[in-house]
């Protein structure tokens, strides 16, 4: 009888433990699966001459991030660059595009501790929602840290001088991206106040079958560039305003240049100027559409220049670009998105290797790497870096707006945003909401989102 | 004094052999559910959660999309359950009688069940789009292009249609498994007392088969209810909120890193499902006829 018992309790020990595993073993093929760009990568690169100068042949470095566009191209140059000149191996791990679900994916591992050695983040006020002081290795130390430009530092950096990431791209440019032949064949002016902007669009609509604006509002990210590029012009109104908003003091609809983003996203579309059908025009179809002249306007930031690239490289010097016109002919500035940032996660085993990676990255052949894989699309925060010499037009100009006039976008100083953004923007943008009922609906959405958070005041 | 320790020692016994089984099923149903409700109540960032009671469930009421998303689902768990239990039936009833080709077409009606949500909402969004294939085979009777899903007015539609000719396979299936476990005696009978076929499924058919369309209803109702993937695959809610459902309301509030109050929307989902489908499940069960 005893005998079966312990038989029984055995089996079902081995039955649950089996599971288990099973479980665990399931985790770790998706987590080590290597792209087959990194196995090209490494066998690409030549046979190590001699052993000890690579003193990490073997070992294996996890990384992680979510960008799938060109970005991509130019991580992939400088893994293989690094794998080549230690002998180690980085494995990438592709999380979704969209950053939100990449985030929540990474929260979780980090919750679980089950973070890769090195993975993406947002820099800025969103990247307290890791816990950095729990989660990320500070790097304040190291020496390379010197090297990042004191701007990129203030967006990555803990209350006690800890610094948390190195930059993992170039800066993007926001603005208006437009066709300059068409601009050239209609004699057309760069716009430098918005009713300029819209004369500009009328004359298109009304001589041209083109569409004067195309409005990539199948995708997350395309709804809100315009809007969020507004924030230049918010800066200039009141400098204090997203600090003010996390602390409750002001709501947003008390900004008049903050509505002037809705009301420009709302005239796009009620004075006809967008294509038929914005909501399932992707990212892709807009730079595709301004780069045939289908259409001559798209709000957009620098990385769209990456896909003109892909699409149809002998077209990039027809577009040009301009920063978001407002009010005044006087005061005019883009917005920029300072680079997210790559992290070591605190569990790491692979510490080590994960610094001489970052050491790497910011290095000038680092940089030079991802020149080669990509074409960089702004500045690096990288102090005395240089934009290499066949970088597009577009991106030089753009760079110089960022350079003389130019502010982050909101998202680095105030972490309230509700789920629901760029739907709403969405529909102020097809005409579903005025921009009145639209700011509402935005205020009422953050509300949650800063209460879920726990923000002081809301 | 033996006899009865010898029961009990084979209570034990068959303890055991059910630990296993009772050991996940606590680990992964009965603690997690339980979790969730305790978590639906706190504001809770996966490390620290914050007792904040009922807030959370008086918040996700108030939010804007949540009507919207209330409504959606209702009509499109309505809709997609009456077709798949009212035209599956059909079907399964056409397929189960004298068609040549009856392999072939339950075989096809079965494979879209096959496909994943996110596949069939990839394909189908370049069908529905407003340059899409659909619009482009209308054009050619001179029909303007309908904005099947980037308009309000059809988006919801086009998404219930889709969601049927995925699902209806799986309906189609169990009617067919139902139709077949019907002894043909009674419809040899039926027939030699002049009975019509319309009257033998009326009358035959129709009565025994309540167990069966009781299933395929509770399926597809808390299918229905809970589903959200191959909607949000296919517009992302939109335009506007007209085809958000509860699942993407929940889905896009977990992503934004509000798991306390997603969390209460899943409890809020699974009072919704229960409230609806128990009165519904034991309503028809008592309408099942004896053999």
């Amino acid at each position: 009888m005893k005998g079966r018992r312990v038989f029984a309790l055995c089996m079902s020990a081995l039955l649950v433990g089996t599971m288990l595993a099973g479980c665990q073993k399931d985790g770790g093929t998706v987590q080590e699966e290597p792209t087959p760009a990194t196995e090209e990568g490494g066998d690409a690169g030549p046979e190590p001459a001699a052993e000890g100068d690579k003193p990490y042949e073997g070992q294996t470095l996890q990384l992680a991030h979510n960008f799938l566009d060109s970005t991509m191209d130019g991580f992939q140059a400088q893994f293989t660059a690094f794998e080549e000149k230690y002998g180690c191996k980085v494995e990438v791990e592709l999380l979704a595009e969209n950053a939100d679900e990449a985030e929540s994916v990474l929260l979780t591992r980090a919750a679980t501790g089950n973070l890769p050695d090195v993975f993406c983040a947002s820099s800025g006020a969103k990247l307290q929602e890791f816990a950095p002081a729990d989660n990320i290795y500070d790097i304040s130390g190291e020496a390379f840290v010197e090297r990042l430009t004191d701007e990129f530092i203030g967006i990555v950096d803990g209350d006690n001088g800890e610094v948390y990431g190195i930059p993992l791209r170039p800066s993007n440019v926001a603005g208006v991206f437009y066709n300059k032949k068409v601009y050239e064949e209609l004699s057309l002016e760069i716009p430098t106040t918005w009713e300029a902007f819209l004369s500009n669009c009328q004359v298109i609509k009304d001589s041209t079958d083109k569409d004067p604006v195309v409005g990539a509002y199948d995708g997350a990210a395309g709804r809100q560039i315009l809007f969020l590029s507004q924030y230049y012009y918010v800066v200039q109104e009141n400098p204090d305003f997203a600090q003010q908003y996390t602390n409750k003091e002001i709501a947003l609809s008390e900004s008049p240049a903050y509505m002037r983003g809705l009301e420009k996203l709302y005239d796009l579309n009620e004075k006809g100027y967008l294509n038929s059908d914005p909501l399932s025009t992707s990212f892709d179809d807009s730079a595709i559409m301004l780069t045939e002249g289908t259409a001559v306007h798209t709000f957009s930031r620098t990385n769209i220049v990456g896909t003109i690239e892909n699409v149809a490289p002998d077209k990039v010097e027809d577009i040009g670009f301009f920063p978001l016109p407002d009010e005044s002919s006087q005061v005019r500035g883009a917005a920029i998105w300072l680079p997210q940032c790559w992290c070591i996660s605190q569990s790491s085993e692979n510490k080590e290797l994960a610094l001489l990676l970052f050491d790497f990255l910011v290095s000038d052949e680092g940089i030079a790497a991802y020149c080669e894989g990509t074409n960089p699309t702004g500045a690096f925060a990288v102090k005395g870096s240089q934009l290499p010499d066949n970088v597009s037009t577009v991106v030089k100009d753009a760079q110089e707006w960022a350079n003389q006039a130019s502010t982050p976008v909101m998202e680095y100083y105030c972490d309230i945003k509700g789920s629901n953004l760029s739907t709403i923007l969405s529909m102020v943008g097809t005409g579903e909401l005025t921009p009145e009922k639209g700011v509402e609906e935005i205020e009422a959405d953050n509300a949650i989102d800063a209460q879920q958070k726990g923000i002081a005041g809301w | 004094m033996k006899g009865k320790k010898s029961t009990f020692d084979k209570r034990i016994y068959a303890g055991w052999l059910a630990a296993p089984g009772l050991l996940i099923y606590i680990l992964i149903f009965v603690i997690p559910t339980f979790a969730s409700f305790y978590f639906s109540m706190t504001r809770w960032n996966l490390k620290t959660a914050e007792f904040t009671g009922l807030t959370n469930f008086i918040t996700f009421f108030t939010m804007s999309n949540t009507r919207a998303a209330l409504i959606n689902t209702a009509i499109y768990a309505f809709f997609t359950c009456l077709v798949k239990v009212v035209l599956g039936l059909l079907l399964a009833q056409y397929l189960c009688g004298q068609v040549r080709s009856r392999g072939y077409l339950k075989t096809m009606y079965f494979l879209p069940t096959l496909l994943g949500n996110v596949a069939v909402a990839i394909a189908f969004e370049s069908i529905l789009s407003q340059g899409g294939l659909l619009n482009q085979f209308l054009a050619n009777f001179g029909v303007e292009p309908v904005k099947w899903i980037t308009g309000s007015r059809y988006a919801m539609l086009s998404c219930i249609l889709v969601d049927i000719w995925k699902g209806i396979g799986t309906a189609l299936v169990i009617y067919v498994a139902g139709i077949s476990a019907i002894p043909t005696t009674y419809f040899e009978a039926a027939a030699i007392d002049g009975s019509t076929p319309t009257q033998s499924f009326f009358k035959i058919t129709l009565p025994l088969m309540v167990p069966t369309i009781n299933t395929v209803l509770t399926l597809s109702l808390i299918g229905g209810l809970r589903t959200y993937e191959l909607v949000y695959a296919m517009t992302g809610g939109g335009p506007g909120y007209s085809t958000e459902l509860l699942g993407s309301v929940i889905y896009k509030l977990f992503s934004r890193g509000s798991y306390g109050l997603a969390t209460a929307g899943y409890v809020i989902m699974f009072v919704i499902v229960a409230v609806i489908v128990f009165p519904i499940n034991s309503f028809v069960a008592k309408r099942e006829a004896d053999l």
